[in-house]
């Protein structure tokens, strides 16, 4: 009887509002955390109130200078920001499949250490057989690493958080007693030998004057840039989960397993087996991670008790969050957390303000997204405005373009039809109140949003 | 009851409306869920508010009890303007309202369910175990409401659980009780309680208002009746002077077969094939007692019995969804009248028997029917998302193959929604079904097994999903339909298969009468 009107316009609008929503909370967290952290600076800086207030736009000065604010910066910024994506990846597909990989570090480890023990044995082969080998060997065992976790889940129920973290502990373990015994180096103390040359990857800027540059400008003092290659193989990384995640089946049966692994197995959706190989591509993304960082930086070896000490795998939780576990929100959220790791040094030396407060700011990031402040806000603020504003004059010149056209017989359904930017937009807490309205199913997604 | 609606403000009334809600309007994105909506309700009468899916009913209803803002409208309670900002202020104002799902913590009692957030206690505010049993206890004999305070939530029927909602709204001492379709997940007997229940607290002066899409209890049940349509009041009735056809005339604005009007069957050859299964429940205890049965092309199977004996389990085996411990199922493709190949499907999984050519509509669509934060497109691939159509060798999805598969879908099945990239969540419980029997009828099966396939959907959908099973049967499927409505399987099925205690112990021709079937639902012999 009813002739549905699934627009085109109103698909956009749905989109609109989709990317709105994952753009504005995690840019509103980021914002908050920002002025709670010039609250801190002020609070804790001496001299009167404009001092304090000086200090703290000097401070975030330096900070956005020392991320982001010349190219040399910037390339050492992204040093940091490589391995933090593929980690945030790692940590990403597991939650699209309701999994939380707290596990990032310990594959991360095991993944450098394979990439070290394959370039210290095979230290003869050329660099275009063995650097392949010893990325692709990194990613088999992170994939095995985090495996593991999937098997003990699907087959035992084993939940995911307490193994990651014994598993963590076991790779730390594991890799300090492989970097203090069969693989230290000669006369050093807790460190391996460095890698072979042929073994490590150039940085971008040679890489660049070595290939494009012999025909196009070249780039002057390319070894103050010290981003490397590495870099191509995250964006890389990050195409690739795009693509896992939003067009392939694979992608979409971890999604239906994460959110309601009932429907999942109405579907027939093998769910074991998918939980296994979602934790193994985790594991294989945050392998390589540590193999990139591996090869791709100075000092090209491994240092015994750095993995238990190295942030990345758990920052990494914090960008996947962040970047809602898509692939351009883990990418601007791996800029971020790095940016503010390398201004924070910045800040420390130019602005005098102790570089803890990147962990102050990353913290209040996190707990901003955590708490949903953004949501809670609009509500408050919506029902504020909706006292004011009533909305039923717009409705009712609406309804009379309704009833005037169904009068006509043209449509009986114009009102689904009706693309009024009043009804539209007309309610800006609809997220809130159908949370109230099925608290039990909203709750649980809420974290994972679609992208 | 519509012109109530317009005559001169309440405070000049003797007695004034207990609930009268004036011109509310609310808008989601791309609907007009209520638009100038109308509700007056007096005091210690039972009113019914129906409509279509989708009508408006629950948002109303969410509004008054402080569950969402209106865009505008004004609300009196017994005379009286009231700011309704949150359940809290209904709650005030002893409104109470029991949800279409429900909202009670399984693994807490009784007591600590009804008593939560009203727990009687010391200053120190240290739970009083033994002063919340005796006020509920007391509670439960005031209002004739017999229940065990200490037992699990989760031990107990849905019939109790729901009997715990209204204690729990009557111990916040509510006079006035909304109910969102309580009677769509009762069996028959259960509603039967619920309505001796429910005139017992109007004649304690409670006043009620109560949706559901069954006509016949509108008709038993209430005073007077609201009608929505689409957002809007289509009309008040009294109900002493009305019948179902009006009512549902004016629910959907046209005239709705009651009825269902169906040839006879042509039976071909047998296409599902049961023999002798066994299967375990979830606590281990063995549910179904070698169950054994065909369904043949073009003939509709019902299946009857009361409530958990073995139904729900039985559709789960049939469809990969429980392991069964022994027996033999079997699918055969029909050609031109004549058996083709034949499929063991006994310990295939879901998605290999969907492939073997089973659809299935499961009886808990929220529960596994539905991803509902997925888009409308992504739940209509569910359980197909590796077929040809929509993936590139079952792995890269064609998007664009699944959102023309939507679009056409929702076009055909009517799924009413501002877009097919809207979560299936933003629908209403009728289209939120549809979406599923879209699903499954277009997948072109042999076999249909449908599990309460019209749970909680109005009539005009009703009446549209009982078409579209019996063009299936006509169109040479093997249909299983299995029902706690006898009404719905007496008028579609053409063979009646009865169920007690994990056995199928009759197959009787569907002009058996109630009584009949009755008996051999409950154990007895004919
Ligand atoms: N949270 C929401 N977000 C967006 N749209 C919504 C939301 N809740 C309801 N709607 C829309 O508002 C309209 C009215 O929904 P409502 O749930 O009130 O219907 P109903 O009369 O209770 O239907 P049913 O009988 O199926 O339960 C529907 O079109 C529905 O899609
Ligand atoms: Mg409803």
């Amino acid at each position: 009887m009813a002739v549905p009107t699934a627009s085109a316009e109103s698909n956009l609008t749905i989109r609109t509002r989709k990317l709105a929503q994952s753009i504005g909370r995690p840019l509103f967290a980021v914002f908050l955390a920002m002025i709670a952290g010039s609250i801190v600076i002020m609070a804790t800086s001496p001299g009167s109130l404009l001092d304090r207030f000086n200090q703290t736009i000097a401070a975030y000065q330096a900070l956005f200078t020392g991320a982001f604010g010349n190219a040399q910066n910037f390339s050492f910024t992204l040093t940091t920001v490589t391995p933090l994506i593929l980690a945030s990846l790692s940590v990403a597909i597991a939650f699209r499949a309701g999994l939380f990989n707290i596990g990032a570090p310990g594959q991360l480890a095991v993944g450098a250490m394979t990439a070290g023990i394959i370039g210290f044995e095979a230290s003869k082969w050329p660099g275009w057989i063995l650097v392949p080998t010893m990325i692709l060997g990194s990613m088999l065992v992170g994939a095995i690493w985090g495996g593991i976790v999937g098997l003990l889940k699907a087959w035992r129920g084993a939940h995911e958080v307490v193994t990651t973290i014994m598993l963590n502990w076991i790779a730390f373990y594991f890799t300090d007693f492989l970097i203090t015994g069969p693989f230290n180096a000669p006369h050093q103390a807790n460190q391996t030998d460095s890698l072979p040359p042929q073994a490590t990857l150039p940085h971008i800027a040679d890489f660049y004057n070595q290939t494009l540059g012999t025909f196009l400008p070249r780039i002057d003092q390319p070894t103050q840039y010290l981003v490397d290659v590495g870099l191509f193989f995250a964006l890389l990384a990050l195409v690739i989960y795009w693509f896992i995640t939003a067009r392939t089946t694979f992608g979409y049966e971890i999604r239906v397993i994460g959110q309601n692994p009932k429907a999942a197995k109405y579907a027939g959706i093998p769910i074991k087996w998918n939980i296994f190989a979602v934790m193994a591509i985790a594991g294989a993304f945050a392998g390589l991670a540590g193999a990139l960082r591996l090869m791709g930086q100075f000092p090209y070896q491994l240092i015994g008790t750095t993995f238990s000490l190295d942030p990345t795998g758990f920052d990494a939780i914090g960008v996947a969050l962040l970047g809602q576990t898509t692939a351009i929100g883990v990418l601007f959220g791996a800029l971020l957390f790095g940016g503010l790791r390398q201004g924070g040094t910045i800040m420390q030396l130019n602005a005098n303000v102790p570089g803890d407060l990147v962990y102050i700011i990353q913290a209040l990031v996190l707990f901003s997204i955590a708490a949903e402040f953004l949501p809670a806000i609009q509500r408050v603020w919506s029902k504020r405005y909706t006292f004011q504003r009533r909305t039923a004059p717009a409705l009712a010149s609406v309804n009379a373009t309704i009833t005037g056209i169904s009068e006509n017989g043209t449509t009986q359904h114009a009102q689904r039809g009706a693309e009024s930017p009043e009804i539209l937009n007309g309610d800006s807490d609809s997220e809130g109140a159908s949370t109230m309205a099925h608290p039990s199913s909203e709750g649980s997604s809420s974290q994972i949003e679609e992208d | 009851m519509q012109e109530s609606t317009i005559v001169a403000p309440t405070e000049e009334r003797e007695t004034p409306f207990a609930v009268e809600m004036r011109d509310i309007c609310k808008a989601w994105p791309g609907v007009i869920a209520n638009d100038h909506v109308n509700l007056t309700v007096r005091k210690g009468e039972i009113h019914a508010l129906v409509g279509e899916n989708g009508a408006g009913k629950t948002t109303l209803m969410n509004i008054l009890y402080g569950l969402i803002r209106p865009d505008s409208g004004e609300i009196f309670i017994n005379g009286q303007q009231a700011h309704i900002t949150g359940p809290r202020d209904a709650i005030r104002l002893k409104i109470g309202m029991v949800h279409q799902h429900f909202m009670l913590i399984p693994p807490l009692t009784v007591a600590e369910n009804i008593v939560l957030g009203h727990e009687p206690g010391s200053a120190a505010s240290i739970y009083d175990v033994k002063k919340a049993r005796a006020s509920i206890l007391a509670l439960s004999k005031q209002y004739g409401l017999p229940i065990k305070p200490d037992d699990r939530i989760e031990k107990l029927s849905v019939g109790l659980q729901q009997r715990v909602e209204i204690l729990k709204i009557l111990y916040r001492a509510a006079d006035i009780l909304i109910m969102d379709e309580p009677t769509g997940v009762l069996t028959p007997q259960e509603t039967f309680e619920l309505f001796a229940v429910l005139r017992g607290l109007v004649e304690k002066g409670k006043t009620i208002i109560f949706i559901t899409h069954k006509l016949r209890e509108v008709l038993e049940l209430s005073d007077t009746i609201t009608v929505l349509r689409r957002g809007k009041n289509a009309g008040g009735l009294v109900t002493k002077q009305t019948n179902q056809a009006e009512i549902a005339r004016m629910m959907v604005g046209r005239e709705v077969l009651l009825r269902v009007n169906k040839t006879p069957a042509h039976p071909g050859p047998v296409v599902l094939h049961i023999e002798d299964i066994y299967a375990r429940d979830d606590r281990d205890l063995e549910v179904l007692h070698g169950v054994s049965f065909d369904v043949r092309a073009g003939e509709i199977l019902g299946i009857a019995g009361v409530e958990g004996n073995g139904q729900s389990e039985l559709v789960e085996a049939l469809t990969g969804m429980r392991k069964i411990t022994s027996g033999k199922i079997t699918i055969t493709q029909v050609k031109d009248g004549q058996s083709g190949r034949v499929q063991d499907i006994t310990v295939m999984n879901a998605r290999e028997e969907r492939l073997a050519g089973l659809a299935h509509i499961p009886e808990d669509r929220r529960g596994s029917g539905l991803v509902i934060a997925d888009s409308i497109e992504e739940n209509m691939i569910l359980g197909r998302q590796r077929w040809p159509q929509f993936s590139l060798v079952g792995i890269v999805l064609l998007l664009r193959n699944i959102e023309a598969w939507a679009r056409k879908l929702i076009k055909e099945f009517d799924v009413r929604t501002s877009s097919a990239e809207a979560p299936a969540r933003s629908l209403s419980g009728g289209n939120q079904q549809k979406i599923i029997i879209a699903r499954e009828f277009a997948a072109n099966p042999l076999a249909l097994i449908a599990s309460q396939p019209t749970r909680g959907v109005d009539i005009g959908a009703i009446e549209f999903i009982h078409r579209r099973i019996i063009e299936q049967r006509d169109a040479g499927k093997a249909v299983l339909l299995i029902s706690a409505e006898l009404e719905e399987i007496r008028s579609l099925s053409d063979r009646i298969a009865v169920m007690y205690e994990g056995k199928i112990v009759d197959i009787v021709s569907p002009e058996a009468t109630e009584e009949q079937l009755g008996i051999l639902m409950t154990g007895g012999h004919l």
